[in-house]
């Protein structure tokens, strides 16, 4: 319990130190926010940009600023954007579920295929199937995630007319942009199951279980793989940030709605209330998901929870 | 064996996808005006929607008025020839010092949210654009404006300060058109994203960022003299789908995910033409052309020789062609071909000849130095270029070009690609050397002031008060063949001054399926989607 507790202590600090963060820089970098909203191709009059200015609430000093802001977050109030005054925690919730729906499916992607292939690879190691996952997974660590999404459209909805090239809402537009994304993760647990499944299998407990006469599979499911789970389960984490960073990409190729989407159209317009909204979310789910990785550490591996005691 | 069923598979797939049915292809003549209603279009652009601003007198952004386009009106429509065709108004007339502008309107016009249009919703929409925060185009389209008269329910007459020539053209964008004084009121600032018109369409359902849907406005029977039919719109429904990755936008057609794209990449023109199931049409952006200007009032960009041979040390043609693939044209004057005053030929003006190029910058006193960079008193001739577009319509390949061209004749260019927050920092400080930009506009007047009069609170690149003098001189002229020569003189004195090297001329482009029909285009270049009708299957 007191380990739960101290885990939910430091999140809360890591989220309020990203949001700290983002909110200095984004306020420290160079253009006015009144004279991008007023238009760069339109005569401004001075006039107008103070007006604005006082609207927005941008003439009182920064840190003015940053407390209100951390007080509008303690009763939910995330502001309104600066492009057009609608709601930002609406406008976050729309993009919410699909860049959801987007990562937690590249991830199923990701982790399954990386499985398979890694226990294949390991299974079968040095020989040619071995050989072929090894390149097969290089190449998917190794390939940026746009072209790989470029080629998925070009091979399942130009040519084959199997599945629809872009939007969201339904399962199958979610089907190749979670391939294109999962396909980098996968690529990283492949070689990361075929090493700690290698590595494993050189332990002194597996020697002494083949020695006592275990078959050969019951070693490896029940005994290798979840030894070499661990480190996949660690990386699982950090994937998961790989995936909310690349749905930025991800969801411009496929032209899907989300947060990725919406944080790159308002840092152009440096719409700050809609960038420190997207920053706050992203680090939340970051940070609950790498909570869920510690905590799962403890069911993996027994000797986690004996150390505690 | 098991290869062999692979390569029969495969083959067997292609063979499937290549031998689709051939589509009978329908004549359009063939197929009369009752049998076009019904279907839905869906059209993929191919930029986001600024700031998803909808409402007319916000934005001044092409990509917005590709949506709005079809759900405000205008008091009056521009044709390709220059002329007005009545569309809200009926007739109109001009008063003899060109001051005031008197409009009848239509008496059959309500917006799609019930309210009238009369002479007080005419004058309450230019006094809120007089009164916006952040007016987008709209504020400067309406130059010298005084104030609207109200002279019977159905008669407003428009007072300017001075004559104002460029006004009718102004009045036949979208940026002028007429919203609901009522929705304003009534939605506050949601207006700014779902506003109301009286449009052919209006908004049913949107996704910010990625999708917009339109349905017909039922009501419907008030369309420009100049469209193709009366009566509402023949679409039930209008799909505006956002997708900024090129090669997703032209794949997304060939899937049929959607019916018609726009912006086709250069790369692809050739292939979508060869391809029988697409249309392909063009239109000319009305614009000032794509162009590299120069900051001539601060570093060394001040000399007017120096700027000459950076325009003659460079082969334009060889780069526009290499770079667009013979899909743009080259630019040879401020202003792209069908604006007023453009037609003039200045084409024979340019040359490109390094050797001449090289000489003029000896002469200048800037020496080649051990790099292969000229230096004079101990500084080197380095520019510096600003730009946050990235890579929009591959400007930055050409300047890749350009700054190869220049580096052979001992000219360096350092590209910065910053945010736009720094790059307005440095526009309104002066701190560059040159920037490449271009500006839509159904007139001149505007388009050039937007680039050759300083705004204010930015640094003033040219401090030519006979620019100021000429734009004037051309805006107070009512004929429109010399305003044409007063514009000519000026684009010859931008020449000859070179405050700035235009390059490319933008075309507008939309590839549709073959059940698309009449896709109409204004005066501007904005896709217009109210006599456009679809084929079902």
């Amino acid at each position: 319990m007191l380990y739960i507790l101290s885990r939910l202590g430091m999140a809360i600090g890591v989220i309020w130190g990203s949001i700290t963060l983002v909110f200095f820089i984004v306020n420290v970098l160079p253009g006015d926010v009144a004279t991008l909203l007023a238009g760069d191709d339109v005569p401004t009059e001075t006039e107008t940009i103070h007006q604005l200015r006082e609207e927005l609430g941008l003439d009182r000093p920064l840190l003015v600023q940053y407390m209100d802001y951390i007080a509008g977050l303690f009763q939910g109030d995330l502001g309104t954007s600066y492009a057009n005054s609608e709601p930002v925690l609406d406008r976050l919730l729309d993009n919410l579920g699909p860049t959801l729906a987007l990562t937690l499916s590249s991830m199923f992607v990701a982790v399954i295929l990386g499985l398979i292939l890694g226990i294949l690879s390991a299974v079968y190691q040095n020989k040619l199937l071995d050989g072929i996952i090894r390149v097969l997974s290089l190449i998917g660590v190794s390939t940026p995630n746009f072209w790989i999404g470029i080629l998925l459209i070009w091979i399942f909805s130009v040519q084959l007319h199997l599945l629809p090239s872009i939007g969201n809402g339904s399962f199958e537009q979610l089907i190749l942009p979670s391939i294109g994304l999962g396909i980098t993760g996968a690529g990283v647990i492949t070689r990361l199951i075929r090493n700690s499944i290698l590595e494993a299998s050189n332990e002194p407990f597996i020697r002494s279980l083949r020695g006592k006469g275990i078959g050969q599979r019951a070693i490896l499911l029940k005994h290798i793989l979840r030894h070499a789970l661990i480190p996949a389960v660690t990386m699982l984490g950090m994937i998961f940030g790989e995936m909310l960073a690349g749905s930025v990409v991800t969801e411009t190729v496929f032209s899907r709605q989300g947060l990725g989407r919406l944080i790159v159209d308002a840092i152009d317009q440096k719409d700050i209330p809609i960038i420190q909204g997207s920053i706050l979310f992203t680090a939340v789910f970051y940070v609950c998901i790498n909570m869920l990785v510690d905590i799962s550490y403890r069911f993996i591996d027994p000797r986690i929870r004996l150390n505690e005691k | 064996m098991k290869r062999l069923y692979l390569v029969i598979l495969l083959l067997g797939m292609f063979c499937l996808t290549a031998c689709r049915d051939a589509e009978q292809t329908i004549n359009a003549a063939d197929v009369s005006e009752n049998d076009r209603y019904g279907g839905t279009l869906t059209f993929g652009i191919s930029v986001p929607i600024v700031g998803d601003l909808l409402d007319p007198h916000r934005s001044a952004s092409p990509g917005n008025s590709r949506i709005q386009r079809s759900m405000f009106d205008s008091l009056v429509a521009q044709n390709e020839d220059g002329s007005f065709d009545p569309w809200l108004a009926t007739k109109w007339e001009i008063s003899e010092d060109q001051k005031s502008y008197t409009f009848h309107l239509r008496d059959d016009v309500t917006f799609t949210d019930g309210t009238p249009f009369d002479a007080e919703a005419v004058k309450f929409n230019f006094e809120r654009i007089k009164k916006l925060d952040s007016p987008g185009l709209s504020l400067s389209f309406l130059g010298p404006y005084e104030s609207t008269e109200i002279i019977d329910d159905h008669t407003v007459r428009i007072h300017f300060q001075e004559a104002f020539s460029p006004f009718l053209s102004n009045l036949a964008t979208e940026n002028l058109a007429m919203v609901s004084p009522v929705a304003v009121k009534e939605r506050g600032d949601s207006f700014a994203v779902n506003p109301v018109g009286s449009g052919p369409f209006k908004v049913k359902d949107y996704t910010l960022g990625t999708e917009y849907v339109l349905e017909r406005n039922e009501d419907y029977n008030w369309g420009p003299a100049n469209a193709g039919h009366t009566g509402k719109a023949y679409l039930d429904e209008l799909v505006i789908k956002i997708i900024t990755e090129d090669s997703t936008r032209v794949s997304s057609l060939h899937s049929g995910d959607v019916d018609a794209i726009d912006t086709i990449p250069p790369q692809h023109v050739k292939v979508l033409k060869n391809d029988n199931d697409l249309n392909i049409s063009e239109v000319e952006l009305l614009n000032y052309n794509a162009a590299i200007q120069f900051n001539a009032t601060k570093g060394i960009l001040q000399d007017k020789n120096l700027r000459e041979a950076l325009r003659l040390g460079v082969d334009w043609d060889a780069i526009v062609r290499t770079v667009y693939l013979g899909t743009y044209d080259r630019a040879y004057t401020a202003l792209s071909p069908s604006l007023i005053g453009a037609d003039a030929d200045l084409e024979e003006k340019w040359e490109f000849d390094a050797d001449e190029a090289e000489d003029m910058l000896d002469e200048l006193g800037w020496k080649k130095g051990g790099d292969g960079i000229r230096v004079k008193d101990g500084k080197r001739l380095s520019l510096e270029m600003i730009d946050f577009y990235a890579n929009r319509e591959k400007r930055m390949d050409v300047m890749t070009m350009v700054q190869n061209s220049w580096k052979s004749i001992g000219v360096e260019l350092n590209i910065h690609t910053i945010s736009r927050g720094e790059y307005t920092d440095r526009r309104m400080a002066g701190d560059y050397d040159m920037w490449i930009g271009s500006q839509y506009g159904p007139d001149p007047d505007g388009v050039l002031r937007a680039y050759l009069v300083a705004k204010e609170g930015y640094h003033d690149e040219y401090q030519d008060p006979k620019v100021t003098e000429m734009l004037d001189a051309a805006r107070d002229e009512q004929d429109s063949a010399k305003r044409a020569v007063l514009y000519r003189k000026l684009l010859e004195h931008l020449f000859e001054e070179v405050y700035s090297i235009p390059v490319y001329v933008l075309p507008y482009t939309v590839a549709a399926n073959k059940q698309v029909f009449d896709i109409g285009f204004d005066i501007k270049g904005s896709p217009y989607f109210y006599d456009t009708w679809i084929v079902s299957e």
